[in-house]
């Protein structure tokens, strides 16, 4: 409001003065009301750093800092602290396949990661800080088609990477560590006959094949200059042909095999004339890890069974147990899900004998460390780096409250008196009594005890700004966290969960919020069955995770094409959830939900787009009866022909208030808003010879099912971003004729008259909107877009972009206006919007992350909260980042250093003089009349 | 194109009628749109046969409808459905010039169908190519009120097709920006950019607030004399 009202004087009084200087100040205007100062950083946002799940782990053991490297699937390098599990350092590397890491080791300089397909990288990362050392890619020809078919050896002493690639022969090409230069490579002479399985046992390649039903174990040393391979058969020991074979990582080139069906591994030393079986075996499902102790070699067997996780240290020759660290603790299994050790590391301790740290990751992509013998020292949940659905949600109402709410919730059951005034009366007369009961029973100590939440203090808040943030992920686990501090509060994890590969999303719906008390607010997540892909659903409580009704997730039966939440509650105040099966069947969950349903079916409707045919599909409820939903096609539109893909489909939030009907103009006549909440934007992209790579955007009335408007973009691509809110568009693309990131806005009005004031109907009047269009130039790629929504609407919108640098820009919808014209007219001035300007500004005020990088942004959630100026976001990809943003500033607050004491002091003083004056007045007053 | 479309929606006298407007796109064509339509209420119809739109130029929009009268039965059917309050279903399929045929749905209620006397309006939206992705219907006027309707006044559609064509994207606009900038820069050289506005109207900014001090500070002192003088008066 402040900033409109900025523009319009600034507008006003300098309209002779080039726009540039008006647009300057204004720019400046606009500063002064963003930025943070200093002492507010960290005061309303935090950030949470994640790695993603860990692939590789390497205990650093040549430093002074001692830490942990990982590698993980999301690309990412990173060092953890031991103690705490803190990022030490974090490299992000490219997206998806370009940065997929194959291998990671250290040196005593650096952790070596070879990384990306066409061009595959080899990088050297600082130890201590994590700086890239080096940077050289393997000539194009080498091609990462399988991870199974390239291995990779490094040799500390030599500094050389050996890449091996088994094909039909195996190939060994060295490399200089440091500079990339290929050395003198040469071809294994392996007799192998059919499809070997090879593993890299370092120094040696060790490979199982069977010949005539016999496995045999072929292992020949990589460094070697002539080096001649050696054949073992397993005759004696393994019979079955089905093997498999798996390397022991450490100092020693150690193997392990072992059959299908067999509950015991085989190790095997590798030497230089072939290989030894050792005199022991060890557990099938057991992680080995090799170490080096007091100059004698040990072997670490990880074992997880029945939530008490082990580890059993014995001589690695002899298989001697070493009694002091075999030790088991006990797992924390409802929590996390199976763990497999990643690493683990021993050193002697101060007093005797060994400690030892074992680095986990488990099937929920939670990353943890034990020190034996002792504890669980620290986990990290890194499934928060792939979340896929967000909900914000009010805290439930504290107990003093809760009571009240209780006196008018059960108005019919109290002691006979229903209703009218007397009635009412003795209601309150007695729920007083109570309180006070309750009140001097808790003074004594006598009372109830708080609830849980009360205990906590996750009670709501007067201003409605302490939320609890509900996460899914993309392992199917569960999060509610405390929006203030960050704290996760509850966790959940579900069995064989999946999200919708296409979209990489779950649905989370919020049947009941906590209004309703003393009904507490459920949830519904909606998602695929891992292996039967067939809808799970899973309904919670969102502040305390527990389930509201099966404990695990429950199997539907049938695969879910559209789902939808009912318009209506039902007496519990329960929105039941719509769904839409792929034989075009309709469901209602939960089930007495169906009389709901069944109630406005006549006006509702249902609507379903698939990406590969392009066909937009609706449906009506028209023929359902109290037996049966039935959904009946009743529109049906073909946007996409040939090799078009219809890439997004985005709607308006359904929480969406509009509090402006229309916009004043600048000759006091209103253009009213189109604002049709059935209405939902459409992208589909392809590419033909003429107009090279195209976009088409529909609008499309998705009840009565009529495209609306539809535009056109040439040579324009991916990544398509689209913001869809009140009676505007805004999408970005990049352009490929200028190379650079456009955004484009269309703003709609139904014209100088309303067609209907009181409701919007797709079916009764369809009109045809007015179209206003525009396209800007951002300087920078959008990762990510999202508007910021508030209570009632009141506040204007702004537009957060996640930037691929890292920051969140807040754009101010007025900078993208499609109505600011390029010559200003007095009636453009007098409505209020800035002349065109091709090129959106980024300042770095309106970063509202300031230094707070986030990394791979995957998307915005924006939630109103209690006070209508204040919008709350969390920004989530490989980083959550939560804040909150006032887009017409903080109107509604007084400012944080606002002087209450000294108003006080000012008040009373007030106060104080002129009750004194008043007293000498009368006073004199008596005086004077003496005389 | 918006003010075109208010054109077609005023003016629907014509049983048939074509419509024509220029549009400046680089495709044209032939397309022949086969009308079907259901008139039982029944989540699963039958359609039967209702017309053919045949559209000469979708560049011009030249169309012309073949549409027969309804039967009586027919007509009895609609304004059955239309007390149900159902939905009367069109499938329209669409062959265009070069043999390939698709097909689409829409519908609208009944009630208000009849209501407005068989007068619909045919959308059909095209995409860039100028091949057909939607046709849908819409009625003139599109409320229902509940006004009695005969059988007389359905007889013939009064159909009105309109070819929505799918509008250009727009660009930055830089080289109009740049131009301004010349522009400005060009007049301000020339010392074009004179300011013609009154002394007051250009300075009033500083001149207000100096006028404001000088009454102030020339307001405290005579005040000071007269408080004094005020409080001599009293004894």
């Amino acid at each position: 409001m402040k900033i409109s009202e900025e523009l319009n004087g600034c507008i006003s009084r300098m309209w002779l003065r080039s726009p540039i200087v008006c647009l300057a100040l204004l720019l400046i205007h606009l500063n002064l009301s963003y930025g943070l100062y200093e002492d507010q950083i960290g005061k309303f946002d935090w950030r949470q750093m994640y790695v993603g799940h860990v692939k590789f782990a390497e205990f650093d053991t040549v430093s002074s800092v001692k830490k942990v490297f990982v590698s993980t699937e999301e690309n990412v390098v990173a060092a953890l602290n031991l103690k705490s599990g803190n990022i030490i350092w974090r490299q992000v590397l490219e997206k998806k396949e370009q940065g997929t890491i194959h291998f990671m080791n250290i040196t005593s300089e650096a952790v070596i990661t070879v990384s990306g397909t066409n061009p595959v990288n080899v990088r050297g990362w600082d130890l201590n800080g994590g700086f890239l050392l080096w940077d050289w890619s393997f000539p194009l020809h080498v091609f990462i088609s399988s991870e199974e078919e390239n291995k990779w050896f490094l040799s500390d002493t030599e500094l050389k990477l050996y890449h091996i690639s088994l094909g039909s022969e195996i190939i060994v090409k060295p490399y200089e560590l440091t500079s990339g230069r290929a050395l003198e490579g040469s071809k294994l002479p392996l007799p192998l006959a059919s499809k070997p399985s090879c593993v890299v046992a370092a120094p040696y390649i060790a490979c199982i094949e069977s010949v005539g039903g016999n496995p045999i174990l072929h292992t020949v040393s990589i460094t070697a200059v002539n080096s001649k391979p050696v054949s073992k058969p397993l005759k004696p020991l393994i019979e079955n042909t089905e093997v498999t074979l798996e390397s022991v990582h450490g100092s020693q080139p150690l193997v392990s095999v072992t059959s299908s069906g067999s509950k015991v591994k085989y190790l095997f030393l590798i030497e230089e004339t072939g290989s030894r079986v050792l005199p022991y075996q060890v557990e099938r499902s057991a992680k080995l890890v090799q170490d080096s102790l007091r100059e004698s070699n040990i072997l670490l067997q990880l074992l997880y069974t029945n939530e008490w996780f082990d580890v059993l240290t014995s001589n690695l020759l002899t298989g001697e147990p070493i009694p002091d660290v075999t030790s088991s603790l006990k797992y924390p299994h409802d929590r996390l899900g199976p763990p497999t050790a990643a690493a683990a590391v021993c050193t002697p301790r101060k007093d005797k004998g060994l400690g030892c740290r074992v680095l986990f990751s488990t099937t929920d992509h939670a990353v943890g460390m034990f020190h034996y013998p002792g504890k669980l020292i620290w986990v990290r949940e890194e499934a928060l780096a792939s979340v896929v659905a967000v909900e914000m949600l009010d805290l439930p109402v504290s107990d003093t409250e809760a009571a009240i709410e209780k006196e008018f919730d059960h108005k019919e059951m109290d002691l006979g008196v229903s209703s009218g005034f007397g009635g009412m009366f003795t209601h309150r007369l007695l729920s007083q009594t109570l309180q006070l009961r309750l009140l001097i029973l808790s003074i004594l100590g006598l009372g109830d005890p708080p609830s849980a939440g009360q205990r906590a203090g996750l009670v709501r808040d007067e201003f409605g700004l302490h939320k609890m943030i509900v996460i899914a992920t993309g392992v199917g686990k569960l999060f509610g966290i405390d929006n203030l501090s960050g704290e996760i509060v509850w966790r959940r994890r579900l069995e064989n969960v999946a999200s919708y590969s296409s979209q990489n999303q779950m649905i989370l719906y919020v049947q009941r919020t906590t209004r309703h008390f003393p009904h507490p607010a459920q949830c519904a997540l909606l998602a695929r069955h891992k292996v039967s892909g067939e809808g799970v659903i899973f309904t919670f409580n969102p502040i305390t995770g527990q389930p509201a009704g099966s404990e695990s997730v429950t199997l539907l039966g049938y695969q879910i094409q559209q789902s939808m939440l009912l318009a209506f509650t039902d007496d519990n105040f329960l929105r039941g959830i719509l769904l839409l099966d792929q034989k075009e069947q309709l469901h209602v969950l939960p089930s007495s939900a169906h009389s709901v349903a069944v109630k406005s079916a006549g006006s509702t409707f249902i609507f379903t787009a698939d990406k590969n045919t392009g066909i937009l599909a609706g449906y009506s409820l028209l023929f359902s009866n109290s037996q049966k939903l039935e959904a009946t096609r009743v529109w049906e539109v073909k946007l996409t022909q040939g090799k078009q893909r219809l890439t997004a489909v985005v709607s308006k939030s359904p929480v969406e208030r509009v509090h402006s009907q229309g916009r004043v103009l600048g000759d006091r006549s209103v253009l009213y808003k189109y604002i049709n909440p059935n209405l939902v934007a459409v992208v589909t992209q392809g590419f033909d010879p003429v107009h090279k790579n195209f976009l088409n955007l529909y609008l499309v009335d998705v009840v009565s099912g009529s495209v609306v408007f539809s535009i056109s973009h040439k040579k324009a691509r991916e990544p398509v971003h689209i913001v869809h809110s009140e009676n505007w568009v805004l999408y970005s693309y990049f352009s490929d004729k200028s190379r650079r990131t456009e955004i484009v806005t269309l703003e709609l009005y139904e014209g100088k008259v309303q067609s209907n004031t009181t409701a919007f109907s797709s079916v009764a009047s369809p009109i045809q909107p007015i179209v206003d269009q525009q396209a800007y130039i951002l300087p920078g790629n959008i990762v990510a877009m999202k508007e910021t929504i508030t209570e009632k609407g009141i506040t204007s919108k702004h537009i957060l972009v996640a930037l691929a640098n890292g920051g969140v820009l807040e754009l101010p919808w007025m900078f993208v206006d499609p109505r600011r014209p390029i010559t200003v007219t007095p009636e453009m001035r007098e409505e209020g919007v800035i002349p065109y300007m091709p090129e959106l500004p980024v300042p770095s005020e309106s970063i509202i992350n300031y230094n707070q990088t986030v990394q791979r942004v995957q998307g915005i959630h924006t939630a109103p909260s209690g006070l209508e100026s204040t919008c709350l976001v969390l920004v989530y990809g490989l980083d959550l980042y939560y804040t909150r943003v006032a887009p017409s500033k903080t109107f509604d607050v007084l400012k944080e250093d606002f002087d209450h004491f000294l108003i006080s002091a000012v008040l009373l003083g007030l106060t104080v003089v002129s009750y004194i004056t008043r007293k000498l007045a009368s006073r004199k007053a008596l005086k004077q009349a003496w005389k | 194109m918006v003010r075109v479309l208010c054109f077609v929606l005023l003016c629907f006298h014509y049983a048939v009628r074509t419509l024509s407007f220029q549009v400046d796109v680089d495709y044209d064509g032939l397309i022949k749109i086969k009308l079907q339509h259901a008139l039982d209420h029944v989540p699963n119809p039958d359609f039967h046969d209702r017309g053919t739109v045949f559209v000469y130029s979708i560049r011009s929009g030249s169309v012309s409808l073949e549409q027969p009268p309804l039967s009586v039965s027919d007509r009895e059917k609609l304004l059955k459905l239309s007390e149900k309050g159902g939905i009367y279903r069109l499938h329209s399929s669409v062959q265009s010039a070069d043999g390939k045929e698709t097909s689409f749905l829409t519908f609208v209620k009944a009630c208000s169908l009849v209501e407005s006397h068989l007068s619909d309006i045919l959308s059909v939206s095209l995409d860039h190519t100028g091949s057909v992705i939607g046709v849908s219907m819409m009625t003139s006027p599109g409320v229902c009120e509940g006004q009695l309707v005969t059988k007389d006044d359905i007889r013939v559609f009064n159909t009105t097709v309109f070819v929505k064509h799918m509008e250009q994207g727009p660009v930055p606009d830089t080289a109009a920006y740049i131009q301004k900038l010349e522009r400005e820069k060009e007049a301000r050289e020339r010392g074009e950019t004179k300011d013609n506005r009154s002394f007051l109207a250009k300075y009033w900014m500083y001149i207000v607030p100096l006028v404001i001090f000088l009454v102030l500070s020339g307001a405290a002192n005579p005040e000071g004399a007269a408080g004094g003088g005020g409080g001599g008066g009293g004894r």
